[in-house]
């Protein structure tokens, strides 16, 4: 699966217009087949804009974005849309969509905006939503829909899209606990198929479990890119988040990260247990 | 947030590195509900509503036309359109006939029509292309902008073409104005932009009163003001016939950018990153929109609220894709501006301002369906 990198980054460089300081400064990452990178830093780090600039949403100042070995500005828009989606942050729509009309807007990189969907199409919507065990709610309008639900729908359009790259803003942002988790468990079913996918996150734990690879930004910078027990680190936390943290292997399985505050010590391991499987 | 999400690997696997091991393809867990629809699915077609409204239109034209303080009947009506006369009624009746439908009815009726129709699809296209339910053309001050130009037009006095054409760039004005304004403030907020075209309708609507100002109380100033209350009673068939292509134009544009309307309704980064040219798209329907309803004001003076009403009660029968939604929302308008413009006609001994009478009408009406919109917009 892995090779030549699908979406590459080469010393990316960006400053907003009339803003003095870059927001990101020489970003190098190349993502490839089958892989789930988390993108990780504190607000403002410039993970939404590393984001934008891999999707082409803005122009980078200096450096270039490839994809698939091509520059992405001598790709044409509908051809990126093609390789890449992008699953924004959850947000409602002012207007009743239907979840199977929203889902099928994924069909556009192929069809353009003119041509009627065909029988292929359909079929397309409904694997996606098949995929992703929303079938039942092809009909529902997205607005009544669940946090949860929402962000599937999402993730069904860009499964429609059949792109290779899947980009994600904060995919676990406004879930609760359970699907958080099931929606990470997602990410990794996407990645074995082999696609890959690169999210935003503000959980580093959600990083260390899922994550074959975790970038942190910092300051605009990248600081670390590598396995994720060889960066998320308490070092590095401390870097990005100003706390302090220290980490303890569940016994045959993940490390997990617990942080101290308040002055509270870091807890023993019989208790890190009982974190972790509570 | 109750509903747990619906993955294939079980949610009651103990820790997510059991979850995140499993294969994709596992058998469904118990929980996940049938589906009724097998393999394939397609959007939605609402084409029995679209049906409906296509063919309500020429009975509301047909009705409006037979209506009047000289009551015809449709069939006299339908007859006289399709060349027949009829063999019992004498040469005079026949005359009667032409003339009535033909050259004081038809003109007025089409012009209805064909504003309500440009007013509701441009509302329509502003809602998709700003991503905001409760703008129009009126609110986004593209009326306020054409009806400034149209009364400069009627002050300069240099005949109809003037404020025809002052009207279409007061229109265009307001709307660059708006938009201007929205740009000032940072990266192309569309919250920003309706504020900016709020500002636009308000500095049109001072420099109007300013042009009411200056015009002659005597003669120019009761023209504008009657005018602008809006009125179908002086449109004449020339006027029609050169206005009426731009702003079918307008129409049939807004109907064909549908699915791009959609995408751009998702967001600005959706939208681009599933491959649509968003500013290109954008200006290509502001420009549309901007041109049907600055005309609207060029034939018939300010004509409020339809814009904003007509699109919510038309998203009720045929749901938010705006390819059917456009069209919908035209014949829906062109409908209800009929309806309206027959009320204005049958309440008084004299004729009403159209203006007065849509909005008189329209506010309890966009009560009532605020009420069903307001559960669509979700949380």
């Amino acid at each position: 699966m892995s090779g030549a990198p699908l979406l590459e980054a080469r010393g990316l460089r960006y400053a907003y217009p009339g803003a003095g300081t870059e927001v990101l400064s020489g970003i190098s990452l190349g993502v490839r087949a089958g892989q789930v990178v988390a993108l990780l830093g504190a607000n403002g780090s410039g993970k939404s804009t590393l984001l934008r600039l891999l999707l082409g949403l803005l122009a980078p100042g200096a450096g270039s974005v490839w994809l698939d070995g091509r520059a992405l500005t001598a790709v044409s828009r509908r051809a990126a849309a093609r390789r890449l989606a992008y699953v924004p942050q959850l947000h409602s729509v002012p207007f009743p969509y239907l979840v199977r009309d929203l889902v099928a807007l994924g069909c556009i990189p192929r069809r353009g905006l003119f041509r009627t969907l065909g029988p292929t199409d359909h079929a397309a919507v409904g694997a996606a939503l098949e995929r992703l065990g929303i079938g039942h709610l092809a009909q529902r309008p997205y607005t009544g829909l669940s946090g949860g639900e929402r962000q599937l729908c999402l993730i069904a359009r860009a499964l429609v899209q059949e792109a290779a790259v899947i980009l994600m803003d904060e995919p676990v942002t406004g879930l609760d606990y359970g699907n958080q988790w099931r929606l990470l468990a997602l990410l990794r079913e996407l990645a074995a198929e082999g696609r890959a996918v690169v999210a935003t996150t503000h959980y580093p734990d959600h990083a260390l479990s899922t994550a074959d690879r975790v970038v942190l930004l910092h300051e605009g910078r990248l600081l670390a890119d590598g396995t994720p027990e060889t960066v998320v680190t308490p070092a590095n936390l401390h870097t990005l988040y100003r706390i302090k943290v220290s980490t303890h292997r569940v016994p045959g399985g993940p490390l997990a990260l617990v942080p101290t505050l308040l002055g509270r010590p870091a807890l023993g391991p019989t208790r890190t247990q009982g974190v972790c499987h509570g | 947030m109750s509903r747990p999400i619906p993955l294939r690997a079980s949610a009651l696997s103990p820790g997510l590195a059991a979850a995140a091991g499993r294969p994709a393809r596992t058998a469904p867990t118990a929980t996940r509900p049938p589906v009724a629809d097998r393999g394939r699915v397609a959007e939605s077609h609402p084409f029995g509503w679209l049906l409906a409204l296509a063919l309500l239109l020429p009975v509301a034209m047909l009705l409006s036309l037979s209506y009047g303080r000289f009551p015809l009947t449709p069939g006299e009506v339908a007859a006289t359109l399709m060349g027949l006369a009829d063999p019992d009624a004498g040469p005079a009746r026949a005359g009667l006939l032409q003339s009535l439908v033909y050259e004081i009815r038809l003109p007025r009726v089409l012009a209805a029509a064909l504003i309500g129709a440009a007013l509701a699809a441009s509302g329509t296209a502003y809602q998709a292309v700003f991503v905001n339910p409760l703008v129009s053309p009126g609110i986004l001050g593209v009326l306020a902008g054409a009806s400034c130009g149209a009364a400069l037009g009627l002050l300069a006095g240099q005949g109809w073409w003037l404020v025809q054409l002052l009207s279409i760039g007061g229109g265009l004005a307001a709307m660059l104005v708006g938009i201007g304004i929205g740009r000032l403030f940072g990266v192309q907020s569309l919250v920003m932009l309706v504020l900016g075209g709020i500002f636009s309708g308000a500095l049109f609507s001072a420099l109007l009163s300013l042009v009411k100002y200056l015009a002659d109380p005597y003669e120019q100033l009761p023209a504008i003001v009657y005018w602008l209350m809006g009125s179908l009673g002086q449109v004449d068939g020339a006027t029609l016939w050169r206005l009426a292509p731009p702003m079918l134009a307008g129409i049939l544009g807004l109907a064909v950018l549908g699915r791009a309307l959609d995408a751009l309704a998702m967001g600005d980064d959706a939208a681009r990153s599933l491959g649509v040219p968003v500013r290109a798209v954008r200006g290509m329907v502001i420009g549309c929109a901007t041109v049907a309803s600055a005309l609207t004001v060029a034939i018939a003076g300010t004509i409020g609220w339809v814009g904003l009403l007509v699109p919510h009660m038309a998203r009720l029968l045929v749901g938010p894709l705006n390819r059917y939604l456009v069209p919908a929302s035209a014949l829906l308008g062109a409908v209800f501006l009929l309806a309206a413009d027959a009320l204005a006609r049958g309440l008084g001994d004299t004729e009403l301002p159209i203006g007065i009478v849509t909005e008189l009408v329209g506010l309890p009406i966009f009560l009532l369906v605020l009420r069903n919109v307001r559960r669509g917009w979700g949380s």
